[in-house]
């Protein structure tokens, strides 16, 4: 079931922004897997989301911030595989964004796997 | 205090482990199951503590949607006396989610990148293991502009080690030896940009490569 922003009715975007964010990132050489989400499952959550993924979403202007904890398979220099996932992300979400919207991407290294 | 202890780890004691008794991890058996390639790995379903975890998140799974189809109190009691052995463990990965360690600055100021504490720290304790009649203890790591600095504040890092060695190091030696080599793993193997490290000799090891030659006896 889909809940939408009483507002902006744009969850669904939102929804499909974290699953393609979570998609590029999951690709990137390096990523071990993305955090497990628990305590959001926990919080009950009426809807899945992908794990390590938190998508924020502003108006007036359009601002969208995409925060992700990941962790980084050992032999990979957390700062270059934190950087290629931030690129990716961001192209990956460019694509689904209207061109005059502001993006923001934050990745966390939550641990060295 | 028996001089040949390793110090306490603190973080570690305050922050679970979630590695299994065969070595994988839960949450890299959650991510399988997660991801559907359970069965690609033969290693899940043989091993007694893998196919527990993942028998686990189905009971988890279960209890959280069935949790939130009710309403009704006596299903809920039920439901949470058949989930009392995960919860533990979930609580423990909760935990874990809640309380990261502080967040480090990773790259340049412009970029939103992070790395949390506590992986830091393991990484710069793996490098002092490492070196010969070395054991870590406790790490921590913080911007050197202090306590003073907001929970995000970007900047250089300052890194306080504590060690137990053994007597083939004199203690300006074996500073400068794992001050280079944490410096190098916070660059090469990470990223960060560390400018002080202080380390701390806590104790002493006392033959630590061969217990039954040990000289003295066990010191108490």
């Amino acid at each position: 079931m889909t809940r939408h922003h009483p507002t902006t009715g744009r969850v669904p975007t939102a929804d499909r922004l974290a699953q393609r964010a979570a998609r590029a990132a999951r690709e990137v050489e390096g990523v071990a897997y993305l955090r497990p989400g628990l305590a959001a499952l926990l919080r009950g959550a009426d809807h899945p989301r992908p794990a390590g993924v938190r998508v924020r979403h502003r108006t007036e202007p359009e601002r969208w911030a995409i925060e992700l904890h990941l962790a980084v398979l050992a032999g990979h220099r957390a700062l270059d595989v934190a950087r290629t996932v931030r690129a990716a992300v961001a192209e990956a979400a460019r694509e689904t964004l209207p061109a005059r919207a502001r993006l923001s991407v934050k990745v966390t290294i939550t641990n060295i796997t | 205090m028996a001089m040949n202890v390793p110090p306490p780890r603190d973080e570690e004691a305050e922050v679970a482990s979630d590695v299994l008794p065969c070595g994988r991890t839960l949450s890299a058996v959650w991510e399988a199951c997660d991801d559907g390639t359970t069965a690609a790995d033969p290693h899940l379903a043989a091993c007694p503590h893998c196919s527990a975890a993942v028998a686990d998140l189905g009971v988890l799974d279960d209890f959280v949607r069935r949790e939130r189809a009710t309403e009704a109190e006596a299903v809920a009691e039920a439901e949470r006396a058949r989930a009392t052995s995960v919860t533990d463990r979930v609580m423990d990965l909760v935990r874990r989610e809640l309380r990261p360690g502080r967040p480090l600055p990773l790259g340049e100021p412009a970029e939103d990148l992070w790395l949390v504490e506590s992986a830091a720290a393991r990484t710069f304790r793996a490098v002092a293991d490492a070196m010969p009649g070395v054991r870590a203890g406790s790490c921590r790591v913080a911007p050197v502009a202090g306590a003073g600095a907001t929970a995000e504040a970007r900047g250089p890092l300052r890194v306080r080690i504590e060690v137990a060695a053994g007597l083939t190091w004199t203690v300006p030696e074996l500073a400068r030896v794992l001050r280079e080599r944490i410096t190098r793993a916070a660059r090469e193997t990470l990223g960060l940009d560390v400018r002080v490290v202080d380390i701390a000799v806590v104790d002493v090891l006392v033959a630590a490569d061969d217990d039954a030659h040990r000289p003295n006896g066990r010191p108490r």
